[in-house]
């Protein structure tokens, strides 16, 4: 099995949702001054890249996923890793020592530091993390009201990400770096 | 004294050394267990999923609340639900639930209005307090001189409000909103709620969105047109709304010139003879007759006791064609032969006549593409594109919701809708569409029973005639401007010349006229005016620093209500779920109950006419009883307007949050059933604006406001975004997802020397008023305009904290001069400006 | 008396140091680049101190005592020096970690992928064999002949310390080197330069706080230190130049590079200073014997390192790429105060140590361990 992200850029109106929900995998962060200085934004794993010049164009940005991940290659102890189950990117709090190597190893920018624990942060949060393993969708996706988003096993010809990936023209982002994202994007 | 030897300093200076190493060794390792325990805190969830319909705007989508251990942290979609939430302001209801800034108990004025200074005190001496103030007011004054206003929250319930309280003047914001669409509608279809009218999402091919972003409010719309992979969509806006991001294509277009653009497109449509024939001959009075003084040519003009109202059209299916009926003519012309222009009038006089359809060409022909491209900054190569692709897709123009953007949205939306009609493209499937009747009761109505006038309520209480003949004095705003739904700048004049009559008591309920209304001056000089001023709201809006007595209401996580589905066009309705009581430090009570605890202080007959008791003083006993039987009446009713066993009602609400009755049905109006026009038609040419002395047709008019013209002067357009409501713009992610700052184009911002980042300062150029507020340069906004998001920015209320992230930026509002449009009155949002760089 | 001064001295140094950098520690925040000049410090001390290792080892390694024995005796100087210039690099590390006892995760965990992993190993080997040179050279030196039995460890040792200091420039400028996120430190260039730099600020290092130690032997040391001053600079500007060339042909790692090379600090420090002061002083020092002119030099020389240090590391972060081609995330990093007070108390560690050292380690040629095994 094998889960992946997809984000639809044709039906994505930036409404937010996606970034406020996942907000609730960081209570302890709701009220703060700065729940992100990292990112001079909310305690969320998603953050928007946006265009002003030309075709406004967006991106959601968070954890891709990555096949051949640079946090996991980049991480001294073996706390960032690829769960062999579901081939999603996940970090081992018990063996983070905090060197922040994944955060700068990450093209993306994926990663932030929480500002009171000051481990590493990124896409699953801690409820979602629990919503994925009782194999419900993540905050993101159940919440788009425009159905721009979607998440499952791409190794399953079945699941509605595959027929979408087969469906649509989809592309990655910063595919030329190979990191193998498993993060979709609907062009 | 103690001779040390070098070994013994060494050794208990190692020693210090070492206790120190292991102090500071053990003191880290604790602040390090604090952080990882803090990280590592996997408490399992305990989740719980209810469904209801948000209140954080004005759309009211369905949604589904996450509960972790009874505290909701999120939100989910509903598949299947006819509209279906949830955007950012939805999704950020967690943070409004305990937000510190909520309002946790009754507040009274202590200081001068606008000080912001008050004192908490219980609810039985603010409503006291606030029962005989009124009272002392309506001995005065009668009890017109009150005034309630709100927004979507609670709407439902005030009509009652109006029986309560024996006003008319509940005027709502339809001015500074939807007002001129509305007009429009009436003057076209005879139906006027934009909810009422709205595109077929579901099924359309192309949609042309001029003065709507579609992105910005209803989530149960975006859902629909975004599951239609085969849409098509394009916006033509002065700024580029949220759903340009999308595949749609976005066409910047200068402000106000909205209704040149679409003339320019029915100009095209007509002349190269792209419309439906077949639709506009029998579907439409475009056939119909007018003479030169802009009237229909009736039976009765040409036959003596022929009818008013029987409109003529020359049939081509007599030979030669000849005057008819238009309900019996077979094939009534659009284009008339020359040689059959003359009609001889009943009085032996002759007149030419021209169609409808005539007339409309006539105008639209005032704006060719290379005309229209000049007045509108769009090139002309796409005008005509556009006005191709419409009529080829069979596209559908989206009606509009908040219009009142440069006081001619009247013509605008008028053209509009021609241009759906023109394309034969209304009640079909795709097209533009009439929503089907949602048979959810009316709260209060009036009827006869056994031979004497009640105003009876859903659930069963009578109000005598006696007591409501006060509600139906005219309304200060229709007094002036009878068109339009409502006017709320009227009431201001009203409260401060007594024109039409007095207003001197306000009810602010779940709504800011400082963030919603123009002129914030006046808003602000009304408020000093006013004897009375009562906000019932969660949260501090800046109107709370001039009102006498602040009330925290309950949010819509707090209460049960069922309410139709507003942005749907089949029949149904859906319900608000209690789901959670107010923190233990929130002393809120709902706003029904303040209203009738408040009239039952002060008027004890009135309210006990519309079923309230003395023993509802007690909140709780409110809810348990009064609000209950009021829920169930209102199912009741429901069911039996639907036919339906109410058990099977209930139980459908309870589990699914929704019932769905009855599904769109089309091709309904006009072609089976009559619109409620005079024709019964599509007015193509408004036989409505014909009897109120408004132009039948639209044209391009010029905004209210002065328009821009040295090279610092800017046309400045305010709007919304998916996170932007009076409410949701102070949650605290609202600080990362709106932007608080001013968008100018990247050429104006070079020809200025301004940068991303600098400090700018504007000048309403009709009313000198000035602000400041950040640049953001950005190609999402036009040249020779400036973008700022409404209702978000420059909060001033004194019960925001100093440092709230919500005072940054401006309210634009502050620098508008209220001017209302001619013939429907209500304002205009854009204004222009003058701008000069500050640092 | 002299010995107790400088030990008592030392020890209040290296306690003052930790406790001040101990308390940035528990006042660290979110820094917006993930490695700031904590890093660039780290870097700094790194290269001071396996620079350090370097010098020593002409002579524990490949025997050259100089025509009177001069680096034979300094050497027991050079080495602590090389300890204690070590502890500010550690010190500095550690206490970047959220976690810093749990490092031995590193060891645990240890992946091989990873640079950082490495680093720790290579330091750990470091850490050992150079406290094992340490106790040989208190023990045994300066001796005429290497006692008997002992030449085997001794070649094991300062052999095994030059490959390890050899392995640690690479693999340090590969921590960032492999970076595809920071295209301002992709690429093989750093472990050269690091290579370089050791030397030049090893040199600067031993040259200013060995002068206790070398000034007797002046002239010797003056073309000693001079030559390799020298020499390092020369090819220390073709390094730093040969980073700015890369640079341009990589937009936005040039996007920082550029302004770093059109600011007045990178001439100031770098230019003048750091090559021309460094290369006039050392030149002087070489030609005329002048051994005074050398301390100067090495002031010159830590000013630019630790300056380049800073536009090495921290510059590269603060604009990177974005996913949006032609975009780009900027970021406005300030150093913060418990950056500061990290750095600062960690180079107070290492100028206590080397103090204590001074003054209860026999570091002198003269001096013999009398107490503890290696105590004078």
């Amino acid at each position: 099995m094998r889960l992946a992200y997809l984000w639809d850029s044709r039906k994505c109106i930036a409404c937010g949702a996606c970034i406020i929900n996942c907000a609730a995998n960081y209570p302890e962060l709701r009220f703060e001054k700065e729940p992100n200085p990292m990112w001079k934004w909310l305690g969320a794993n998603i953050r928007r890249v946006i265009r002003e010049k030309g075709k406004p164009e967006l991106r959601l940005l968070s954890c891709q996923h990555c096949e051949n991940a640079p946090c996991v290659t980049a991480c001294p102890t073996g706390a960032s890793y690829i769960e062999p189950e579901t081939g999603l990117v996940k970090l081992n709090k018990d063996k983070c020592i905090g060197c922040k190597s994944c955060i700068v190893a990450c093209p993306y920018g994926a990663r932030w530091l929480h500002p009171k624990t000051m481990y590493p942060e990124k896409c699953p949060g801690p409820v979602c993390e629990q919503l994925i393993a009782r194999g419900e969708e993540p905050l993101c996706v159940a919440v788009c009201p425009a159905e721009a988003r979607d998440f499952g096993d791409i190794d399953d010809p079945q699941s509605s990400i595959s027929q979408k990936i087969k469906r649509h023209r989809v592309s990655r982002m910063l595919e030329h770096l190979g990191t193998e994202p498993k993060y979709f994007v609907v062009r | 004294m103690v001779s040390l030897t070098r070994r013994d300093f060494v050794k208990l200076a190692g020693a210090f050394a070492g206790l120190a190493l292991v102090g500071g060794a053990a003191y880290a390792a604790r602040t390090q267990v604090q952080r990882m325990a803090l990280a590592q805190k996997k408490e399992p969830l305990e989740l719980q999923y209810v469904r209801t319909f948000c209140s954080m705007c004005g759309a009211l989508c369905g949604i589904e609340v996450v509960l972790n251990g009874g505290k909701p942290i999120a939100v989910r979609a509903i598949d299947g639900q006819p509209q279906t939430g949830a955007c950012g302001r939805g999704a950020s209801l967690p943070w409004l639930y305990d937000n510190p800034l909520r309002l946790r108990k009754p507040l009274k004025r202590v200081g001068e209005k606008g000080e912001g200074k008050f004192v908490e005190v219980d609810w039985d001496t603010a409503l006291n307090e606030i029962a005989a103030k009124l009272k002392a007011i309506v001995e005065k004054h009668g009890f017109k001189s009150i005034a309630i206003t709100h927004h979507d929250i609670w709407s439902g319930y005030m009509g009652l409000f109006q029986y309560l309280f024996g006003t008319p003047n509940r005027v709502d914001h339809s001015g500074s909103c939807f007002g001129h669409g509305t007009v429009a509608r009436r003057h076209t279809f005879g139906i006027e709620h934009h909810r009422f009218v709205d595109p077929d999402y579901d099924n359309a091919n192309y949609v042309l969105a001029v003065g709507r972003t579609i992105s910005t409010a209803s989530m149960g719309v975006v859902n629909r047109v975004m599951r239609n992979e085969n849409l098509r969509i394009v916006v033509v806006d002065p700024r580029a709304p949220e759903i340009a991001f999308t595949s749609a294509e976005w066409i910047p277009i200068i402000p106000g010139t909205d209704a040149a653009f679409l003339l320019s497109l029915i100009h095209i449509i007509i002349s190269e003879r792209l419309y439906d024939e077949e639709f506009l001959m029998r579907f439409t009075n475009a056939p119909f007759l007018i003479k030169p003084d802009g009237r229909p040519l009736v039976e009765a003009d040409i036959r003596e006791g022929g009818g008013t109202t029987v409109y003529l059209v020359m049939d081509a299916a007599a030979t030669p064609p000849s005057l008819a009926d238009h309900r019996r003519a077979t094939r009534p012309l659009l284009l008339l032969p020359e040689e059959r222009r003359e009609v001889t009038l009943k009085d032996g006089s002759s007149v030419r006549v021209k169609t409808a359809f005539e007339l409309l060409a006539e105008r639209a022909a005032k704006y060719p593409p290379a005309e229209a491209s000049k007045i509108t900054g769009i090139p002309k190569d796409t005008i005509v594109r556009i006005a191709r692709e419409f009529a080829a897709y069979r596209g559908v123009a989206d009606d509009t919701w908040y219009a009142a953007k440069n006081g001619n949205e009247y013509d605008v939306v008028r053209a509009l809708l021609i241009l759906n009609a023109l394309v034969g493209n209304i009640d079909r499937r795709g097209g533009l569409v009439f929503r089907e009747d949602q048979g959810f009761p009316s709260f209060v109505t009036e009827r006869t029973v056994e031979g004497r006038r009640v105003a009876e309520t859903v659930y069963g209480a009578r109000m005598p005639e006696a007591m409501f003949a006060d509600r139906h004095a005219p309304r200060v705003d229709r007094v002036k401007y009878p068109e339009n739904t409502s006017t709320f700048d009227v009431v201001f004049d009203a409260i401060l010349k007594g024109d039409p009559y007095p207003i001197k008591a306000l009810f602010l309920i779940g709504s800011s006229p400082m963030a919603r209304e123009m002129k914030t001056s006046k808003v602000i000089e009304a408020y000093k005016n006013l004897e009375l001023l009562v906000v019932i709201d969660v949260l501090p809006q800046d109107d709370v620093d001039y009102a006498d007595y602040v009330l925290p209401d309950t949010i819509f996580l707090e209460r049960d209500e069922t309410t139709d589905i507003k942005w749907s066009l089949h029949a149904a309705t859906h319900v608000q779920k209690k789901m959670l009581d107010p923190p233990p430090d929130v002393d809120a009570r709902d706003a029904l109950w303040i209203m009738f605890e408040i009239a039952r202080r002060a008027f004890p007959e009135r309210a006990y006419a519309l079923g309230w008791k003395d023993e509802y003083a007690d909140h709780k006993r409110y809810r348990e009883e009064f609000m209950k039987s009021f829920e169930e009446a209102v199912k009741s009713r429901l069911a039996s307007n639907w036919r339906m066993d109410v058990a099977v009602v209930r139980r459908e609400l309870d589990e699914k949050g929704y019932i769905m009755f009855k599904p769109k049905e089309f091709g309904v109006r006009p072609y089976r059933t009559a619109l409620p026009t005079p024709s019964g038609k599509v007015e193509i040419y408004s036989l409505r604006a014909v009897t109120v002395g408004m132009d039948p047709l639209p044209d391009q008019r010029p905004p209210l406001y002065t328009l821009p013209k040295a090279p610092n002067e800017f046309y400045l357009v305010n709007g919304k975004s998916p996170n932007v409501s009076v409410h949701a713009a102070l949650m605290e992610p609202m600080k990362y997802l709106i932007e608080r700052s001013v968008w100018m184009n990247p050429k104006d911002a070079e020809r200025l020397g301004i940068k991303d980042g600098d400090l700018i300062e504007l000048e309403g150029i009709d009313t000198g008023v000035k602000r400041r507020a950040r640049v953001k340069v950005t190609e999402r906004v036009r040249e020779g305009v400036l973008f700022t998001y409404a209702q978000s920015a420059g909060r001033t209320s004194k019960l925001l904290p100093p440092d709230h992230f919500a005072r940054e930026g401006i309210n634009p509002h502050h620098l508008n001069d209220a001017r209302p449009a001619p013939g429907t009155g209500g304002n205009t949002h854009n204004t222009s400006v003058r701008v000069r760089k500050v640092m | 008396m002299r010995g107790l001064i400088l030990a008592g001295v030392g020890l209040l140094l290296i306690l003052a140091g930790l406790s001040i950098a101990v308390a940035g520690w528990f006042t660290k925040s979110v820094h917006l680049v993930p490695w700031g000049v904590m890093l660039s410090a780290y870097v700094f001390f790194s290269l001071m101190t396996a620079g350090s290792s370097m010098i020593n080892s002409i002579y524990t390694l490949f025997g050259y005592k100089g025509p009177a024995g001069e680096l034979q005796n300094i050497v027991k100087a050079g080495v602590w020096f090389s300890l204690a210039s070590a502890l500010p690099a550690w010190t500095t590390i550690l206490l970047d970690l959220t976690k810093p006892l749990n490092s031995y995760w590193l060891l645990l965990g240890f992946q091989p992928a990873s640079r950082i992993a490495w680093m720790a190993l290579l330091y750990g080997i470091y850490a050992t064999v150079l406290i094992a040179e340490l106790l040989y050279v208190l023990r045994y030196e300066p001796a005429k002949e290497v006692v008997k039995g002992l030449a085997a460890v001794k070649l094991a040792i300062s052999l095994a310390l030059v490959i390890v200091s050899l392995m640690l420039y690479p693999n340090l400028g590969q921590v960032f080197g492999v970076m595809t996120s920071v295209p301002g430190w992709f690429g093989a260039h750093m472990g050269l330069l690091f290579l370089i730099g050791a030397f030049y600020l090893g040199a600067a290092g031993q040259a200013l706080f060995l002068y206790p130690y070398i000034k007797r032997y002046g002239s010797f040391f003056a073309g000693f230190y001079g030559r390799i001053m020298i020499i390092s600079t020369a090819l220390l500007t073709v390094a730093i130049a040969w980073i700015f060339i890369t640079a341009s042909h990589l937009p936005i790692a040039w996007v920082n590079y550029e302004k770093v090379l059109f600011s007045a600090p990178f001439w100031l420090i770098q230019v003048l200073l750091g090559i021309m002061g460094v290369a006039a002083l050392a030149l002087l020092a070489l030609s005329r014997g002048y051994l005074q002119a050398l301390p100067i030099a090495s002031i010159f020389a830590i000013v630019a390192a630790a300056y380049m240090a800073y536009y090495l590391i921290v510059s590269p972060q603060l604009v990177l790429p974005e996913v949006l081609e032609g975009l780009t995330r900027v970021v406005d990093y300030h150093i913060a105060g418990d950056e500061l007070m990290v750095v600062f108390g960690a180079t107070l560690v290492g100028l206590g140590a080397y103090s204590l050292g001074m003054g209860i380690l026999p570091l002198g040629a003269e001096e013999k361990p009398k107490r503890l095994f290696i105590l004078k």
